[in-house]
């Protein structure tokens, strides 16, 4: 039966139209923007050296992956300034739960209540990854993925064919495309096993994906930063710290984690396959924030599917009777669903058009960068490096959310002099530290206070410091 | 029961005592848990105010344990560090009794009960901490596993479980998770077994009932708000980490338990007790062991259906032969007992900072110290009033609040340490108010790698 495009196109629209109202503002965006300048000028992983972006990590060689994700941006930026951004970032939203909806609806494409309510949990979460940044990209193609991996698991070749190139594309877009390999290698694997007669398209997906991971800038290197962030994530930053369920995005997930535990244990419909792609995500979900959106985005079409049953199930318990046939919709004309997309294109190319056109700079230090000096010698907040990079070129960065560059060392100095652990005035002095930017509260910048060292600037929000 | 139905258990049983008793004492908490419930064994009343701390010295408060702690205070003055040591070996032993038969609840087959009870024991084996705590951890599966009996036609099973509420009520404030497997067990035969619902309700209002006859109890309510909104800057309320050890196999009874509902299926029952226990799971770390216990069963039984289904040929587990039984048995009892012969007779106190006690004893004025090392000074030092320890709740918000303002140097550290009038710091040398306050004069009286006492000049 044909999944009618309808409501997943109308939904995605509608969230897409939305975020062209909110503000742009992700700390990372700025360095994602240099990087992807430099992408599009024909430089790709250029030496820190040369780039000059930081004055402590003048040894890293450069990095290469996200490179695709960041010259999009860039090339957003440059046709259309933030407005561009604003729209590369609602067209990925409006895809992401466009493709969710769809997938889900594709389960049971004549009730399209529970497929969208199957997918509530995936909408909702995704909130917290409307970022502009090409991890927000790596989630769309995540979205795909497990469509293309359901649709080939039912008996789709060409689904299955079109699994390496999705993975090419991902490979440069941002480094989260080794989940994608990892999946495709193990529903090859449950495939041949219990479709023998399709291995050898599995095979060739399973290889196909793997072999198309390979096809970047890094070559197998590109494999380098997915393995080390997933085994040694950064607690420290708060998207990778352990999900809480107490917070209002780890209720979210709870929700959709719950809900799978109990459509597994009331349906009566055994579903074993599902393990395939249900567990490693699962457990990819629990090990930090920014991954638990994952798990709603793949359990959606399983409780699509299930969901029903064993609401049914629950029902007979509770003796409550559901008329057959509930929830039930006739499907759209293909016309009707070509004019939803046409009339959806019109209204989101126009929330588009006159969505947000600058950032919200308001979390930034932006009165203190005209005081910065040029050249080495300033520690910034961390979170505040992108936007220096962007706005303050003049003067080098001591760590940005580039993170990997500055692991080890300079984040262990940033770490003593910020939190005023012992030898950190040593450290200011070895490291040729002249200014200091941080939040007020900081220890170093109460300690400075104390000791009386010059204020250049200062609000509610930054204070620049003088090294005496 | 047959004894060949009670070897299993009592080998877990055994296996779990040896464990747990060549691990030493020195939980933080342990400490002042002793010295109140030495205070209560003193005074023959029960300590309803703060007589530890000089920041909220007088107040009242209540953690709920009057008894567990009472307990505690006993077995140390019969037994020293050593008879703590084995009571917990002993209670860690009833828990690794009741697990073993909880694990073979779904007819799980021996060798799939004794595969998941090794993977829950392992687990368990982290959260073995010397407090009243440990009784939850035990009265968790005692209660489960009479639950189940009852459910398998035992009205007796029923009868114990309103007094094990009682008890664990005053023992500890993990009781409300009795109460909820109970309510668990009647909404199921509400639901599915009319006839066996009465008993469970009447067991239920009776188990409520008798949880408010808890002379400081701090209520359902207390702990609904605790769970919440734990306090994450303890380290057993953080949420769970899957890449740590004890995460890891966390991890893998969820993995276990989705996989294999979604290979078999469940029941209602299965997903009114593992659906609320998985989320509390991941709420905070200190309740992992609560699905890890109420998977078992359905682990066992389920693993060992896989395993038929992937092998329909495989060889059938037999029965043991009587004399392997008992030499079984007899191992599994030499081994407890050669751990409770050498067993640790002290506690490892390498993390607290034993070098200021003297320092400290001659010291004057409020006292600034770690949160961590709260229940060790309280014991260790008695004649030295803290300013925080693990009780926690006495000191919500407030103290708390300036307590971090001061040790994490805000902005206002100076106006927290003369508000309260600081003239001693007993801090870990890398917290940024030990170095601000030796660069601020104040003199070092004792020293070690993990401690420092500074002394207002």
């Amino acid at each position: 039966m044909r999944t009618p495009l309808l409501v997943p196109a109308g939904i995605g629209i509608f969230f897409g139209a939305i975020t062209t109202r909110l503000p742009v503002g992700d700390s990372d965006v700025f360095w994602h923007l240099v990087l992807g300048r430099q992408a599009l000028q024909g430089t790709i992983g250029v030496p820190e050296a040369v780039s000059g972006l930081s004055w402590t990590a003048s040894s890293y060689p450069g990095s290469t992956d996200q490179w695709l994700g960041q010259a999009v941006l860039a090339l957003g930026y440059a046709a259309a300034g933030w407005r561009g951004i604003v729209a590369l970032r609602a067209i990925a939203v409006a895809l992401l739960i466009g493709i969710i909806v769809y997938t889900a609806l594709r389960e049971r494409p004549t009730r399209p209540l529970v497929a969208v309510l199957a997918a509530l949990p995936a909408i909702a979460l995704s909130r917290f990854i409307w970022a502009e940044r090409p991890e927000l990209f790596g989630f769309v193609c995540f979205a795909l993925l497990v469509l293309l991996l359901r649709a080939g698991r039912s008996g789709s070749d060409r689904a299955l064919y079109w699994i390496p190139a999705l993975i090419l594309v991902w490979a440069n877009l941002h480094g989260s495309f080794a989940l994608g390999v990892v999946l495709t290698a193990l529903v090859a694997i449950e495939g041949a096993v219990a479709q023998p007669a399709r291995r050898r398209m599995y095979v060739v997906a399973a290889i196909g994906t793997f072999v198309a991971s390979l096809l970047t800038p890094a070559g197998a290197g590109t494999w380098t930063a997915p393995a080390f962030h997933l085994l040694n994530p950064p607690r420290q930053i708060q998207e990778w710290a352990v999900p809480d369920v107490t917070t209002l995005p780890g209720m979210i997930f709870s929700v959709a984690l719950l809900a799978t535990f109990a459509v597994a244990f009331l349906a009566r419909t055994r579903s074993a396959r599902e393990a395939v792609l249900l567990l490693p995500v699962l457990f990819i979900s629990l090990t930090a924030v920014r991954q638990m959106p994952l798990l709603p985005i793949v359990a959606a079409p399983y409780l699509a599917a299930y969901g029903g049953e064993a609401l049914s199930e629950l029902a007979a318990l509770l003796r409550v009777r559901v008329p057959r046939g509930a929830f039930t919709s006739r499907q759209p004309a293909r016309v009707v669903d070509l004019g939803a997309l046409v009339i959806g294109g019109i209204v989101f190319a126009l929330a588009a058009g006159t969505g947000t056109d600058a950032p919200a700079l308001d979390g930034f230090p932006t009165a203190a960068v005209p005081l910065l000096r040029a050249g080495p010698g300033l520690l910034n907040q961390y979170d505040w490096g992108g936007y220096l990079i962007w706005s303050a070129p003049r003067t080098p960065v001591f760590a940005d959310g580039r993170l990997i560059p500055f692991l080890g060392p300079v984040l262990d100095d940033y770490s003593t002099v910020v939190g005023v652990h012992p030898g950190w005035r040593e450290l200011i002095a070895r490291r040729g530290i002249r200014q200091i930017l941080v939040r007020p509260s900081d220890p170093v910048a109460v300690r400075a206070r104390d000791l009386g060292w010059p204020i250049r600037a200062s609000s509610d929000t930054f204070i620049l410091i003088d090294v005496p | 029961m047959k004894s060949s139905t009670l070897l299993f258990p009592l080998c877990t049983a055994a296996g779990a005592f040896a464990l747990a008793a060549t691990v030493p004492l020195g939980d933080p908490d342990m400490y002042w848990h002793l010295a109140s419930g030495q205070w209560m064994l003193d005074h023959h009343e029960i300590l309803r105010f703060d007589i530890f701390s000089s920041t909220v010295s007088g107040q009242p408060y209540s953690v709920g344990e009057w008894l567990g702690e009472v307990l505690f205070a006993l077995v140390f003055n019969a037994g020293g560090w050593a008879g703590l040591t084995l009571f917990r070996a002993l209670l860690a032993a009833v828990a690794g009794f009741a697990l073993a038969r909880l694990s073979r609840r779904g007819g799980a087959p021996i060798i799939a009960a004794l595969l998941v009870v090794v993977w829950a024991v392992a687990f368990s084996k982290t959260r073995w901490i010397d407090r009243p705590a440990m009784f939850t951890f035990v009265l968790f599966p005692v209660v489960l596993d009479l639950l189940y009996s009852a459910r398998a036609g035992s009205r007796r099973a029923l009868l114990a479980i309103p007094p094990l509420i009682l008890l664990w009520t005053n023992l500890h404030g993990g009781y409300v998770v009795g109460l909820a497997l109970v309510l668990a067990f009647t909404v199921e035969a509400a639901a599915r077994r009319q006839s066996a619902f009465v008993p469970l309700a009447l067991t239920l209002v009776a188990s409520v009932g008798l949880s408010f006859v808890d002379p400081e109890t701090f209520g359902v309510a207390g702990a609904a708000a605790h769970a919440l909104a734990p306090p994450r800057f303890i380290s057993e309320e953080a949420p769970p980490d899957v890449l740590e050890p004890s995460g890891v196999l966390f991890a893998g009874f969820v993995l276990a338990t989705i996989g294999l509902a979604l290979f078999r299926g469940g029941e209602l029952l299965d997903a009114l007790l593992l659906i609320p226990l998985l989320w509390l799971a991941l709420s905070a770390q200190r309740h992992l062991a609560f699905f890890v216990v109420a998977a078992t069963p359905f682990i066992a039984a389920g693993g060992a259906r896989l395993y038929v289904r992937l092998r329909p040929h495989g060889v059938p587990m037999r029965p043991l032969p009587g004399v392997l039984s008992v030499g079984i048995a007899v191992a599994f009892a030499a081994l407890a007992l050669a751990s409770a012969i050498g067993r640790p007779g002290a506690p490892d106190e390498h993390a607290y900072p034993a070098g200021a006690i003297a320092a400290l004893r001659t010291g004057t004025g409020t006292l600034l110290n770690e949160y961590d090392w709260g229940g060790y000074l309280i014991y260790r030092v008695p004649e030295r009033k803290v300013f925080v320890d693990g009780r926690l709740f006495p000191f919500y918000p407030a103290v708390l609040l300036d307590y971090r303002d001061a040790v994490e140097l805000r902005p206002d550290w100076k106006g927290v340490l003369s508000k309260y009038d600081v003239r001693e710091a007993l801090l870990m040398p890398a917290k940024p108010l030990a170095v601000a306050l030796r660069e601020s004069g104040w003199t070092v009286r004792a020293e070690g790698s993990n401690f420092v006492l500074l002394a207002k000049p």
